[in-house]
């Protein structure tokens, strides 16, 4: 397995030919919420240099991804974060030693940017806690969600 | 008993393991394999370094290392 940053806009193709099997995986309420990516706005970040993207491949092929936004926090605009959007790796790739190898890359890339925060999530339905904490991540708050829209 | 053998037998709960088999061809995903370092952390009392800790991928591979400590 390969892990590289790539541009968004040279993978972009290879990255939403999983997104099926990520969504259906991962989102819940997908009756009321479909998959809709807004790709005009990914190529709009990607330009204007404020996506990173981790790739995994086997062999060539894009087996999984880890996309970030990478600026200045609104907040605290001195430090450099590194703000998760989506992850995901095929499940017949999830093997052994890749999902702590995956992170490993990923905070040696980030670090490289001079990145000094990351921020990341997990789903509750499918926690990844153990390996993030393992990895030295602190967890810092919980994410609600109330479906509003009928 | 041997590193390897102890490494095994805190494994073997979960998988069927013999010194030479590959993790990735046990059906041991990234979890289990986080799962089955803490277990043999547990066992020896020990930590693996951060930079060694994903590099294993048979027992006998995480046997020697320990051995060589």
């Amino acid at each position: 397995m390969k892990f590289q940053a790539e541009r968004w806009n040279n993978v972009e193709s290879e990255i939403a030919a999983l997104f099926d099997a990520h969504w259906k995986e991962i989102a819940l309420n997908r009756d009321r919420i479909p998959l809709d990516f807004d790709f005009e706005a990914y190529r709009a970040f990607d330009t204007a240099g404020l996506l990173h993207v981790l790739t995994a491949r086997d062999d060539g092929k894009l087996v999984g991804y880890y996309v970030s936004v990478v600026r200045a926090h609104p907040h605290y605009k001195s430090t450099l974060y590194g703000m998760v959007d989506i992850y995901f790796i095929l499940p017949e790739y999830r093997k052994a030693a890749v999902g702590l190898q995956f992170f490993r890359e990923l905070e040696k890339s980030m670090r490289a940017l001079g990145v000094q925060s990351l921020l990341s999530m997990t789903k509750k339905h499918h926690d990844m806690s153990r390996l993030f904490e393992r990895l030295g991540w602190t967890p810092i708050e919980t994410v609600f969600q109330k479906w509003i829209g009928d | 008993m041997t590193t390897e053998e102890r490494i095994i037998s805190v494994l073997l709960e979960d998988f069927e393991l013999f010194p030479e088999s590959k993790f990735s061809e046990v059906g041991m995903d990234s979890l289990d394999y986080l799962h089955a370092i803490v277990q043999i952390e547990e066992e020896f009392a020990l930590k693996f370094p951060p930079e060694v800790e994903a590099t294993f991928e048979t027992p006998r591979q995480i046997a020697k290392w320990i051995d060589a400590q």
